[in-house]
């Protein structure tokens, strides 16, 4: 009955519809303008909408994700320069097909393959979420430990040039969540006396900082950099593809969720998986891959918007945010006192159905929107930087400002973007820091726990891991990522692939 | 073959973050010592601490992957560190920041608006030098958007 009245609490205000609306589309140019991501739109959204009511606050940051997730693929075809990481892949056959003239053709086939895959990602979480979260009910506090660890070091080693950076990276998050008074004892942890460090570093400061005012940074050290447009008059849908592609639309959008809904992944792998495996399986392409085929734009645009679906799966169920837009909105629920875990669904039924409904309508308003306003966005890709991203940085401040009210945040907020700038420049992903800082309590709470369970002692700890299979799966998936991802393994691949060829 | 060239700075900041995961393995065993159990509250921070310092001996292996940054000063130390300078601020980025620094701390003296408004002209006309009225008009627009939709739609408290 919960999951009903969620279900009709959407559909039946015709507001929070609206909210919906009009932040799918808005998602849709900050999601287009190179430069501004979702996360730093959902970072800004977060400390904005600090006190609205929960409702239309998620209603705002849902529709953001959508209609962003799906922005980036314009830039990337009339463009080449990916909007957002989850549209990379959707480039690779978009611009060329933009260069033949075909933009208004290859963004009909993004806009429908994005709903798609949208509404599939609803559906499996709707499915979904319910059966991980009776599974989940059987998780002890080690396997959170170890859940934990998983995600960041999935997160810190995908997408990273180098695993122990990344690593690293989730380590200054884990370490930045500690700081303040320890929840269990109360006592005062690397605070050095300061008042403002006892209550701890607020997560939507670092977010804003490491999202929003270092990127601006970054986008600053190169103003001349000059977009070469495409042309497009308006963009055509094309329904009969719909119908040609459709195999190919649900298994990218099956894989997109999937990789959504692994802890640490997030849409920008699922697009790039989603297209390579496009290749592997399209025998005999129209046009070839990298050249205008079709197949490259329906692969990644599908599983880049189930992603969404998927990734709240963990995020909803486990407490293990997907990536990190899905960290942001996990961020956002705790601000609205709502507590994402294996409790979540028997707690929050109507929240749940909400989300699901939300991720429904808003696909809904992305099929509308995405076929409008092309000439608008000529128009706002074309705002210079140098106008652009003072007023960025202007929102980052009044970001950090108004969740606590407090001057103070401002400072971290510019610290944490300073030291973002750098760590970006020196190739050290971010996101895992976010997702460090996020699942830092979860992460230490649930070892502390854990080992106390059996006494402090760590030989207690480690065979209680083993004893049990749920335990010992997770710890099997951590030994076996360590492993492929260490130089050790990469050599053995590199010398049985030379031998093979030899 | 190699990664890529280090970029200037970089070896430098790698052991910045050396120094970092000492500093965080000793404030960690300090608070664990007067509690040494493994579910105390230094024990997970000091997991940390030495999970730091494996990942930064990693981080020093792993240089042998890339390629030395180039200076075209030589091993003149201080043409390295203006070149250094260079890379981490290049163009308008220094005077960018310094700008915002002073805007963070002449906010709560001077109230939002003029401080907002001065601090976007400034910097958009410094970023621009030639768009002047364009980065007034901006600027002005900018802090009247920014006052009616925080103020009213999103209900916000501005500094």
């Amino acid at each position: 009955m919960d999951f009903f009245e969620g279900a009709l609490m959407l559909i039946t205000n015709p507001l929070l519809i609206a909210y919906l609306a009009v932040f799918v589309f808005l998602g849709i140019y900050v999601g287009a303008i190179p430069g501004l991501s979702v996360t730093m739109a959902c970072s800004l959204l977060i400390s904005f909408t600090f006190s609205w009511e929960m409702l239309p606050a998620l209603a705002a940051m849902l529709g953001v994700q959508i209609g962003g997730v799906y922005g980036g693929s314009r830039a990337a075809i009339l463009l080449n320069i990916p909007g957002a990481p989850a549209a990379v892949a959707t480039g690779f056959d978009g611009y060329p097909l933009a260069k033949k003239g075909l933009a208004g053709e290859a963004i009909g086939v993004t806009v429908i393959q994005s709903v798609v895959g949208g509404l599939i990602g609803a559906i499996i979480l709707a499915i979904g979420a319910p059966i991980i979260s009776e599974f989940a009910l059987r998780f002890a506090p080690r396997d959170y430990f170890l859940l934990g660890i998983m995600g960041l070091l999935l997160v810190g080693s995908l997408g990273s040039e180098s695993t122990p950076r990344g690593i690293y990276a989730a380590l200054i998050g884990l370490f930045v969540g500690t700081i303040g008074l320890d929840a269990l004892t109360g006592q005062q942890r690397f605070t050095l006396g300061n008042i403002y460090l006892m209550g701890g570093v607020h997560y939507v400061v670092v977010m804003l900082g490491l999202f929003g005012m270092s990127e601006a940074l970054i986008q600053l050290r190169d103003l001349n950099i000059y977009p070469v447009k495409q042309k497009v008059d308006r963009i055509k849908p094309d329904f009969k593809r719909v119908l040609k592609y459709l195999p190919l639309t649900i298994r990218s959008s099956l894989l997109g969720t999937f990789v959504g809904a692994l802890p640490g992944t997030g849409g920008d792998i699922a697009a790039l998986m989603a297209y390579d495996q496009a290749k592997r399986t399209t025998k005999n392409p129209k046009v070839p891959f990298g050249e205008g085929a079709i197949e490259g734009l329906v692969a990644p645009e599908s599983a880049n918007n189930a992603a969404i679906g998927g990734a709240y799966i963990p995020m909803l169920t486990l407490g293990i945010p997907g990536d990190a837009v899905t960290a942001i909105i996990m961020g956002a629920m705790f601000v609205h006192g709502l507590r994402p875990g294996p409790l979540f669904m028997s707690e929050s039924p109507d929240i749940f159905s909400f989300l699901v409904i939300g991720n429904f309508i808003g696909n809904i308003f992305l099929l509308i929107f995405g076929f409008m306003g092309i000439k608008l966005f000529i128009k706002i890709v074309e705002v210079p930087k140098h106008i652009l991203m003072p007023i960025i940085i202007i929102l980052s401040v009044v970001g950090a400002f108004t969740i606590n009210n407090n001057v103070a945040d401002i400072y971290w907020m510019l610290g944490f973007g300073i030291v973002g700038y750098i760590l970006k420049l020196y190739h050290f992903p971010t996101a895992p820091i976010i997702l460090g800082v996020i699942l830092s309590s979860l992460v230490e709470q649930n070892y502390r726990r854990g080992v106390s369970m059996v006494g402090n002692n760590l030989i207690d700890f480690i065979a209680d891991i083993l004893t049990h299979p749920i335990s010992l799966v997770l710890l099997l998936a951590i030994v076996l990522m360590l492993i492929t991802q260490s130089n050790f393994w990469r050599k053995f691949i590199e010398k049985k692939t030379n031998k093979q060829k030899g | 073959m190699k990664i890529r060239e280090l970029e200037k700075g970089e070896l430098a900041s790698i052991l910045i973050f050396t120094i970092i995961g000492i500093i965080v393995f000793v404030l960690s065993f300090q608070i664990y010592k007067k509690n040494p159990v493994l579910s105390s509250q230094g024990a997970f921070p000091l997991l940390l601490g030495i999970l730091m310092l494996i990942m930064s001996a990693l981080m020093i292996f792993e240089l042998k992957k890339y390629d030395k940054a180039t200076y075209t000063n030589g091993s003149n130390v201080s043409g390295k560190i203006k070149e250094l300078i260079e890379y981490l601020f290049p163009g308008k980025i220094l005077p960018v920041i310094i700008l915002i620094l002073i805007y963070s701390i002449a906010l709560p003296i001077v109230g939002f608006i003029i401080s907002t408004f001065l601090y976007l002209f400034l910097s958009m006309a410094m970023l621009k030098t030639k768009d002047i009225i364009k980065s007034l008009l901006a600027s002005a627009v900018s802090v009247a958007v920014i006052l009616i939709v925080f103020q009213f739609i999103f209900k916000v408290i501005l500094p």
